[in-house]
């Protein structure tokens, strides 16, 4: 429904421009510049009437960028979460070393 | 180390029944040489693993190459409402019957700034997921670990009162620990891109949903409203000798115009071609990261298969 009318729209746009010099200059012979200025005012009624269209059709799916958005950040969380853990594996063997060397260190100290 | 030598070698040590027993218990023959299986099916694993570390790696990057993509061509389409207002304005003056006498033209500008601004900060999302994936799949983990097992062992080996490690486990231990870390990195890697699998699954279905729409902006703005306002007869709106000043082509005054008008409409339909193209490009690069995703999902991923669409995802990125 919402893409025929747009489509409709975008005919009658279509159809305007491209007879736009005629049609403005019919106007202009009718009624002045008031009159160009009234043809022109209803074509950008149904610019206006597009673009409202096109903004409802890209609304609908808002929600789904919404979820989108909340589920990729939770995957930014839990990967943070993975190279932690990853790390965390090197930390732990490293501050183990670092025990170990300083055991060694206590026993030369005490002479064991 | 055969079964034979082991014995003649724990025979040599000057041992009691009792250590000797629980010596055998610590370093059977059988355990050794299951270490040493052990050794060799990690080393093995640890090939698949460095591949799927690497392919990660690669995923991640292209990963971030078209995140940073789709931020683009999103705020490429929100810059199009300044140049619709501009050529509305622009078709205002040179269609009206009398310019002279009309005020200066106004049209309010038309865009999606919401709309777009959501789809640029869920691209955002996707761009800082790939760059902590990025972070996952460094290929200098499983050398940090060695690096850090070889210290520990190294502070082990320093104290002289500890009992020596055998010299086939000290001289194994820093390798085994990075085929492990190797595994261990590429473990998650998997789970990991199984996630961005469907991840971007769902991007490039939202995508391809709006792409069409997108297109339809684009005509709308390039071709329905302003290409198709200029077609008229407008000749009398150009000066010839201005057109002959800036044109190189060798026509006469009854044609320069035409010529020139001419020009003009190309280059607003290339300008229409070239951003649909970039549209479509950005699509086919996000449908090949999602099948990179795919690809390295599978219990056996084809590393070829996997290459190629990646390095075609970089071919449709540098397209212009």
């Amino acid at each position: 429904m919402e893409d025929q009318l747009k489509s409709n729209i975008s005919e009658a746009i279509a159809a305007f421009n491209l007879n736009r010099v005629e049609i403005l200059r019919l106007a202009f012979e009718e009624g002045g510049n008031q009159a160009v200025i009234e043809v022109e005012k209803e074509y950008d009624a149904l610019r206006d009437a597009y673009y409202e269209l096109m903004q409802k059709q890209l609304d609908q799916n808002n929600h789904l960028f919404n979820e989108l958005i909340t589920a990729t950040n939770n995957e930014v969380d839990n990967l943070k979460e993975s190279v932690n853990q990853l790390s965390m594996v090197n930390d732990i063997i490293n501050l183990t070393s670092a025990v170990v060397n300083l055991i060694g260190r206590v026993l030369i100290v005490l002479a064991i | 180390m055969n079964e034979n030598q082991y014995f003649v070698e724990l025979r040599s040590l000057q041992l009691n029944d009792e250590q000797r027993k629980k010596l055998s218990k610590i370093f059977k023959p059988n355990r050794m040489k299951n270490a040493i299986i052990l050794f060799f099916v990690l080393l093995i694993s640890s090939c698949t693993s460095s591949k799927i570390i690497e392919l990660g790696g690669k995923a991640a990057d292209k990963g971030t190459e078209v995140s940073q993509k789709g931020i683009d061509i999103y705020t490429t389409l929100s810059q199009q409402s300044d140049v619709d207002r501009y050529q509305q304005d622009k078709v205002k003056v040179l269609t009206h019957p009398n310019p002279i006498g009309m005020p200066l033209p106004a049209t309010s500008p038309k865009g999606f700034p919401k709309q777009l601004s959501l789809r640029i900060k869920a691209f955002q999302s996707l761009l800082n997921v790939y760059k902590v994936f990025g972070l996952l799949t460094d290929k200098e983990y499983s050398n940090k670990t060695s690096d850090a097992v070889s210290a520990l062992r190294d502070a082990y080996a320093s104290i002289s009162t500890l009992p020596d490690l055998p010299a086939d486990v000290s001289a194994l231990l820093p390798g085994v620990a990075g085929a492990i870390a190797n595994n261990i990195q590429a473990r998650k890697i998997k789970q990991h891109n199984l996630i961005l699998f469907e991840l971007t699954k769902a991007y490039l279905t939202l995508w391809n949903k709006e792409q069409p729409l997108w297109e339809d902006y684009i005509e709308q703005v390039y071709i329905r409203t302003y290409a198709d306002a200029l077609k008229g007869d407008l000749s009398n709106r150009y000066d010839p000798a201005r057109v002959a000043e800036i044109s190189k082509e060798p026509y006469n005054n009854n044609v320069i115009v035409l010529m020139y008008r001419l020009k003009e409409r190309d280059d607003i339909i290339n300008s229409s071609v070239l951003l649909k193209k970039q549209l479509n490009d950005f699509g086919k690069a996000l449908s090949g990261l999602n099948k990179a995703h795919s690809e390295i999902s599978k219990q056996r991923p084809d590393i070829q298969i996997a290459i190629s669409t990646i390095n075609s995802i970089e071919n449709l990125l540098n397209q212009k």
